[in-house]
C-alpha cells in the first residue's frame, strides 16, 4: 500500500529535475556560469566560533569572490549558528537545532535581500526532531521529522518553505531484528530521480549511532526511493564499512561528481575507540541505483585511524582530505594534521597526489564545503592557526593550489558557497 | 560598670534579634559605643541596621524589605529595584532565577541564609519564592565578601537575612491573591517566656500559581510545518511549594546566650511547560524537591563580651525528582499527539530521575575584640554533599551498562577566613584586612576509554585569597570607601569529572580567579536626600566554560574578562509625602587575551550592560482614621537590549554608551530586547500597622518582557494583599 501524500502539481516539474540534480551537493556547482548567472551570483561565507555554546558566528554575502584578507563581520552580516550550512541555487539552508540554544528543530532558509544585497532569514519549517534534510531541486526537498514517524520522510517545497507531504516506508522495509530503526537521519542524497536514504538500526538507547553506544553494524543500508512517485524501490547494502553521512551535522559527507556519480564518505568515527576506524569513500555510478562494489577508497590504507569527511569529483579526479595522524575525538576540532589529496577516479591503484601549496588544516567536520567547486574552480578549506591561515585555497593546476582568501576577522570558516538564481 | 553591661547586653540582644552576623554589629567597637553613644542613640540606630550594614567598609547593597513587606511585591521585584542588581527570571512564580552582579552570574554568585550557604536548602529559600514577609533584608555583596560569609564566591554573594520578630509574642499573617490563580501566604509566630529564657516559634509560607499567562509562542501548522507567532496561554506551568520551620530554644543562660533548635520541612512541585526556550511546549513533565532539615545554632559571648562565638549545624538529605514520561508531544494549543518513538517529551528517552543530596553544613564564627579599636574575626564553613540517585532512562556507562547516578559523587569544601577590623582617627577611618583559604575535595568516577572505564578519582583544589577594605568618613553623612579582593571559585564535581557521557573529565582544571575592586562615595542629608556613586573593577582569569571539542565537550579554563561598572543611586524626599528614587547601572565588562582577535574586547554576551530604575512614592496620613497611612507608588524598570552572541566591539550599537543605537551587524535573531516595565500600587495601613491592605498592578502596559532568550515573562497582572500583625 503506497502512502505517498505529496502534492501532485509539483511533480509536473519533473523535466527540470534531471537538469538541476547535479547542483544539489557541495561539489556540484556549474563549471562555467554564463553572463546572466554571473550577474546574479553571490558568494556566502560563514565564520564563527565552535567552542562555546551557543555556537554563533556571522554569515555574510559577497557580490564578488572574496580575496586577500577578509573581515567577515560587516554591516551586512547576519548572526547565524556556525555548525556549517548547505546551499542550493540562491538559498542557504541550516538545520535549526545545530549550535542553538532553543532546542527547536527544523530548517531555516536564508536568501539574498535584493535591496540590500545582504542575507536574510526568509523561511522556516519546523520539525519534531532528527531534522536532516536534502534539497533536490527548487521545488522539491526532503526532511526528517521523527515525531511524525521514524520511517517517514517529509517532503517540502524549498521555494515556499512549506511541508507538502510525506513518504512512508513503515511497511516497505520489512521486518528487523533490531529494536530501533530510523531512516534519513544521517544521509539523504539524490540523483537521476532517485532518493537514497540511510537506514540506521540499533538499540532504543543507542538509536543506531556510534555516539550513543550502539556498535557498528559492519555494513551500510540505503533505501532507494523513486522521487517522482514516492515509491520505495529497494534497499541496497555495502558490506564491510559503517556509517555513511552524519546525524547531527550540516556536513552530510557526500557529493555529486561531475561524472554524475554519487560519492559517499563513511566517517568511521566511534566513541568506543575515541577515534575513527574503517573510514572510506564509496560510490553509486551514474545510471545505476546500486553501489559500485569494485570501487572503494579506504582511509586506513593511507593513514590508519584517520577520517574522511569531504569529497569532490571533477575532471576525472577525486579530491579529499586525509589526516597524517589517526584521529582523536579529543582533538578533532583542533588537530592541524589534514592534507588534501587528489585521486585518479578510475585508477585507484595509483597513489594519490598531495595537493601542494596548501598548509595542513584542521578537520572539515561540520563544514560541507570542505572542498567546493565555485566558478568552475576547486576550493579547499584551510584552517591552520599556527600559520594564521583561515580561508580557502584554489586549485591552480598541476595539483597545486594558491591562497584564494584568508579570513582575518570573524572566526573560523565553517561554510562557503556560491549562490545563483 | 553596670550601665556598661546593660548596654553591652542590649547591644548583643539586638544583634541576635536582627539576625545579622556578629561582625556587622561589631563594626563599631563596644567600648567606643559606650563612650560615644548614649542609650537613646542605640535605640534609634536599631531600626536602621540595614543602613549600618550598607555603610560598612565592605560595600553591600542592602535591600531593605521593611517598606515592601506590606506590598504585594516579590523579592525579585524589590531586588531588581536596587542599583547594580539584576535578577533574571525564566517565567512566573517559582521559575528559575539567577542574580547578575557586575557581569558575574551562575556559579560565580553564592547564596546564604543568615550567613550560611544555602546549598542544603535546594531551591526552598530561593529569593524567587520566599515571600518578602519572611525576610528582614537582603545583603548583596559585589566582588568583595566579608569574612562572615564563607564561600568560594568569585563575583559576589546574596545573603538573605530572615525575619526576626520583635516583642514577646508576635503573630504576622499575610495573604496575597493575584492573577494567574496566584496565592501566597506566610505566617510568622514567635513567643517567649516572660524572663526571656525560653522561646519558640514558626515561620512558614505557601506559594501556588498556575502561571498561565499569555505569551507569544510559535504555533505550528501541522500540515505545512510552518510556524507563526501567536498569543497562547501557558497550560502546564503550575508551581506549588510549602515551607515551614519550627524552632525553640533557650536564651540568656550562663552557658548560652542563645541556643536554637530548628526543624525545617519543605516541598516544591512544579510543572514544566517549556525548556530552555518557549519554542517547544511540554504538557506533562513535572519536577520537584523536598527535604526535612534539623538545624542547631549556638551563640555565646565570653570574657566580658570580648569573645563571641557562633556555631551552626544542618544535616539533611535533599530529594529531587524529574518525571518526563509522555509518549508524544504537545503543541501550544495544549493538544497532545502520540509519538510512538518517544518515551518522553523533553527528551526522546524520557526521564524518571531521582537524586538524593546528603548534606552536612557547619559554620563556625568567632570574633575577638583584642582592643577597643581592633577586632579579630574567624569564620570557617564546611559543606559536604554526597549525591546518589538513579534514572532508569538516563545515561549509562557504556561498558557496564550501569546508571552513572548509582555511583556516589561527593564534594566537600572548607572555606576559612580570618580578618582584622580596625578603627583609626576616632573612627573616621576603618580598615578590614582579611585572608581566606579555600579547599575542596571531589570524589567520583571518570569515564575513560584510554585507561579504564569507571575509575574512581579523588581530586583536591586549594587556593588562598585575600582582601582589603577601607572606609573614610568625612563627616557624619559623607564617606568614601575602597575595597578589593582576590576571589576564588573552586571547580565543582561535574567540571572535574564530566558527566560520564558527552562531557569529559578534566583533572587539570584550575580554580577561577578574579581580582575585584569597589570604589564608592556616599552622601546624604537625613530626611532629604541620599546619593551614592560606586565604581567596580574586575579582572577575571581562568573562567571555567564548557568547551566543545568536536564530538565531546570538556570544562576548561578559557575566558578572561575585565572591565568597569558604574552605579548611581539617589533618593530625594521632595516633601513629607513625596519621595523620589532612581538608580542606574552601567557595566562594561569585556573579553581580553583572546586567541581569536575577532572578539577581543567584545562585551560579555548574554549579560545586561545597562539597567535603571526610578520610582515615586507618596505617603499620606490620617485619611480614614487617626494615624492610618495611605501610600501609592509607581516604579519604572528599564533594561537595555543585550545579545546572546558576542558582537565585535567595532560593531556594537552606537549612541552614548550604546544606549540608543543598533548593532552595526544583523543580530536580530540573537537579541534579548529592551525591557520597560511599569508597576503601580497603593497601600493602606491601619494605625499601629496592625492591618495593611494593598493592591498592585505589575507591568501595567502589558509589555512583552524577557529576561532570557526567547522565554517571555508574565504580562500585566493584578495582586491584592492583606497583612495582619498581632
Amino acid at each position: 500500500m503506497r502512502k505517498l501524500k505529496i502534492n501532485v502539481t509539483k511533480w509536473m516539474m519533473l523535466p527540470a529535475i534531471a537538469a538541476a540534480m547535479l547542483s544539489a551537493s557541495s561539489c556540484s556547482d556549474n563549471d562555467e556560469p554564463n553572463e546572466e548567472q554571473q550577474a546574479k551570483t553571490t558568494y556566502a561565507l560563514l565564520t564563527g566560533d565552535m567552542t562555546q555554546a551557543p555556537y554563533v558566528g556571522y554569515l555574510t554575502a559577497y557580490a564578488e569572490m572574496p580575496s586577500g584578507n577578509v573581515d567577515n563581520i560587516k554591516t551586512s552580516s547576519i548572526a547565524a549558528y556556525t555548525n556549517g550550512m548547505r546551499h542550493y541555487g540562491k538559498w542557504i539552508f541550516k538545520r535549526m537545532n545545530l549550535g542553538g540554544m532553543t532546542g527547536a528543530d527544523g530548517i531555516q532558509r536564508y536568501s539574498v535581500d535584493e535591496t540590500t544585497g545582504s542575507l536574510k532569514e526568509d523561511g522556516q519549517i519546523t520539525s519534531g526532531g532528527g531534522c536532516n534534510f536534502y534539497v533536490y531541486d527548487a521545488a522539491t526537498g526532503f526532511y526528517i521529522d521523527q515525531d511524525r514517524g521514524l520511517l517517514k520522510i517529509q517532503t517540502f517545497n524549498p521555494a515556499t518553505m512549506q511541508r507538502t507531504g510525506e513518504i512512508d516506508l513503515s511497511d516497505k522495509l520489512g521486518a528487523t531484528t533490531f529494536e530501533y530503526r530510523d531512516i534519513g537521519t544521517s544521509l539523504m542524497a539524490g540523483k537521476e530521480g532517485k532518493l537514497f536514504v540511510d537506514i540506521a538500526c540499533g538499540t532504543n538507547a543507542g538509536k543506531g549511532t556510534p555516539f550513543n553506544g550502539d556498535p557498528a553494524l559492519g555494513y551500510i543500508d540505503l533505501a532507494v526511493i523513486d522521487i517522482a512517485s514516492g515509491n520505495y524501490e529497494k534497499t541496497i547494502r555495502y558490506e564491510g564499512i559503517s556509517y555513511l553521512g552524519y546525524p547531527a551535522n550540516e556536513n552530510q559527507m557526500w557529493a555529486t561528481g561531475d561524472d554524475g556519480a554519487l560519492y559517499f564518505c563513511a566517517h568511521g568515527i566511534s566513541l568506543a575507540i575515541m577515534g575513527a576506524s574503517g573510514s572510506a569513500i564509496i560510490r553509486i555510478k551514474k545510471g545505476t541505483t546500486d553501489f559500485d562494489r569494485n570501487w572503494i577508497i579506504r582511509a586506513d590504507d593511507y593513514t590508519p585511524g584517520t577520517c574522511i569527511a569531504t569529497v569532490c569529483v571533477k575532471d576525472g579526479k577525486l579530491y579529499t582530505q586525509i589526516g597524517s595522524e589517526a584521529m582523536s575525538i579529543l582533538t578533532m576540532n583542533t588537530a592541524t594534521v589534514f592534507d588534501y589529496f587528489a585521486f585518479e577516479i578510475e585508477n585507484l591503484s595509483k597513489a594519490p597526489v598531495k595537493i601542494g601549496g596548501i598548509p595542513q588544516s584542521t578537520f572539515v567536520f561540520q563544514s560541507w564545503q570542505g572542498i567546493v567547486v565555485i566558478d568552475g574552480k576547486v576550493y579547499f578549506r584551510v584552517e591552520n592557526p599556527a600559520e594564521s591561515k583561515n580561508g580557502y585555497y584554489v586549485l591552480s593546476g598541476n595539483n597545486t593550489a594558491v591562497e584564494a582568501f584568508n579570513v582575518t576577522n570573524g572566526g573560523v570558516v565553517w561554510g562557503f558557497a556560491q549562490l545563483s538564481e | 560598670m553596670r550601665h556598661r553591661h546593660c548596654l553591652i547586653a542590649l547591644f548583643t540582644v539586638m544583634a541576635m534579634a536582627s539576625g545579622v552576623s556578629l561582625h556587622a554589629q561589631s563594626e563599631t567597637p563596644v567600648d567606643t559605643v559606650v563612650r560615644k553613644v548614649d542609650l537613646e542613640e542605640v535605640m534609634i540606630s536599631a531600626p536602621s541596621l540595614s543602613r549600618t550594614v550598607a555603610q560598612q567598609a565592605i560595600r553591600a547593597t542592602v535591600v531593605d524589605i521593611k517598606d515592601a513587606r506590606a506590598q504585594p511585591a516579590t523579592l525579585t521585584d524589590v531586588m531588581n529595584r536596587s542599583a547594580g542588581v539584576r535578577i533574571r527570571q525564566t517565567g512566573g512564580l517559582g521559575a528559575e532565577t539567577s542574580v547578575m552582579l557586575n557581569g558575574f552570574g551562575g556559579k560565580s554568585i553564592r547564596y546564604f541564609k543568615d550567613g550560611v550557604p544555602t546549598d542544603y536548602l535546594g531551591a526552598a529559600f530561593n529569593f524567587s519564592i520566599v515571600p518578602v514577609n519572611m525576610i528582614e533584608r537582603v545583603e548583596v555583596y559585589k566582588g568583595v565578601l566579608p569574612v562572615s560569609l564563607g564561600a568560594d564566591a568569585l563575583g559576589g554573594a546574596v545573603n538573605i537575612v530572615s525575619r526576626q520578630a520583635g516583642g514577646r509574642r508576635t503573630v504576622d499573617v499575610a495573604y496575597q491573591y493575584g492573577s494567574f490563580n496566584t496565592h501566597r501566604a506566610s505566617v510568622n509566630v514567635r513567643t517567649q517566656t516572660r524572663d526571656g529564657r525560653f522561646f519558640g516559634g514558626m515561620d512558614a509560607f505557601f506559594n501556588h500559581s498556575d502561571n498561565d499567562y499569555r505569551a507569544s509562542v510559535p504555533v505550528v501548522d501541522t500540515e505545512t510545518a510552518v510556524a507563526h507567532v501567536g498569543k497562547r496561554r501557558l497550560f502546564h506551568n503550575r508551581f506549588t511549594n510549602g515551607y515551614a520551620e519550627i524552632y525553640a530554644g533557650v536564651a540568656n543562660r550562663p552557658w548560652a546566650d542563645n541556643l536554637r533548635i530548628g526543624l525545617t520541612a519543605f516541598h516544591i512541585a512544579r510543572q514544566h511547560n517549556y525548556g530552555s526556550s518557549m519554542e517547544q511546549p511540554f504538557g506533562a513533565a513535572t519536577g520537584g524537591m523536598y527535604s526535612v532539615i534539623p538545624t542547631l545554632k549556638y551563640v555565646k559571648s565570653m570574657f566580658d563580651n570580648r569573645l563571641k562565638a557562633e556555631q551552626f549545624f544542618a544535616v539533611n538529605t535533599l530529594h529531587t525528582h524529574t518525571t518526563d514520561t509522555a509518549r508524544g508531544r504537545y503543541d501550544w494549543n495544549g493538544v497532545f499527539t502520540p509519538v510512538a518513538s518517544r518515551a518522553g517529551e523533553i527528551s526522546t528517552e524520557g526521564s524518571l530521575l531521582k537524586l538524593r543530596y546528603s548534606n552536612f553544613t557547619s559554620r563556625s564564627h568567632i570574633s575577638l575584640n583584642i582592643h577597643p579599636a581592633h577586632t579579630l574575626e574567624l569564620n570557617v564553613v564546611y559543606t559536604g554533599v554526597k549525591r546518589t540517585g538513579e534514572d532508569p532512562r538516563g545515561i549509562k556507562f557504556q561498558q557496564t551498562d550501569i546508571d552513572d547516578l548509582n555511583r556516589p559523587a561527593t564534594l566537600s569544601k572548607i572555606v576559612a577566613a580570618a580578618g582584622l577590623k580596625s578603627f583609626f582617627s576616632g573612627e573616621k577611618l576603618s580598615n578590614n584586612l582579611f585572608v581566606k583559604y579555600f579547599s575542596s575535595r571531589a570524589k567520583g568516577l571518570e569515564m575513560s576509554a584510554i585507561t579504564t572505564y569507571e575509575q574512581e578519582y579523588e581530586l583536591r583544589a586549594n587556593r588562598i585569597g585575600a582582601g582589603e577594605a577601607l572606609k573614610y568618613s568625612f563627616g557624619r553623612h559623607l564617606f568614601a570607601r575602597l575595597s578589593g579582593e582576590s576571589a576564588v571559585r573552586l571547580p565543582e564535581q561535574e567540571e572535574f569529572f564530566g558527566n560520564g557521557d558527552f562531557i569529559l573529565s578534566n583533572f587539570a582544571l584550575l580554580p577561577e580567579r578574579s581580582y575585584n575592586f569597589n570604589l564608592g562615595i556616599h552622601a546624604e542629608k537625613p530626611e532629604l536626600f541620599a546619593a551614592e556613586c560606586n565604581l567596580f573593577y574586575r579582572r577575571t582569569y581562568d573562567m571555567i566554560l564548557l568547551i566543545n571539542t568536536g564530538l565531546l565537550a570538556q570544562y576548561k579554563n578559557v575566558d578572561k574578562v575585565k572591565g568597569v561598572g558604574l552605579e548611581l543611586d539617589a533618593r530625594y524626599s521632595a516633601c513629607r509625602w513625596l519621595n523620589l528614587s532612581a538608580n542606574m547601572t552601567f557595566q562594561d565588562f569585556r573579553l581580553f587575551g583572546q586567541s581569536d582577535p575577532t572578539y577581543e574586547g567584545a562585551r560579555l554576551r548574554n549579560t545586561p550592560f545597562f539597567f535603571a530604575n526610578t520610582g515615586i512614592n507618596t505617603d499620606f496620613g490620617n485619611l480614614f482614621k487617626r494615624s492610618d497611612r495611605l501610600s501609592a507608588y509607581w516604579y519604572y524598570h528599564f533594561v537595555r537590549e543585550y545579545y546572546l552572541n558576542y558582537i565585535p566591539r567595532s560593531h556594537e550599537p552606537g549612541g552614548w554608551l550604546g544606549l540608543w543605537g543598533k548593532p552595526k551587524v544583523n543580530v536580530a535573531s540573537q537579541i534579548i530586547p529592551d525591557q520597560q516595565m511599569h508597576t503601580v500600587g497603593c497601600l493602606w495601613q491601619s494605625p499601629g500597622r496592625m492591618l495593611a491592605l494593598s493592591l498592585e498592578i505589575k507591568n501595567i502596559f502589558d509589555a512583552e518582557v524577557f529576561d532570557n532568550y526567547r522565554i517571555q515573562n508574565a504580562g500585566r497582572s493584578f495582586h491584592v494583599k492583606i497583612n495582619v500583625h498581632l
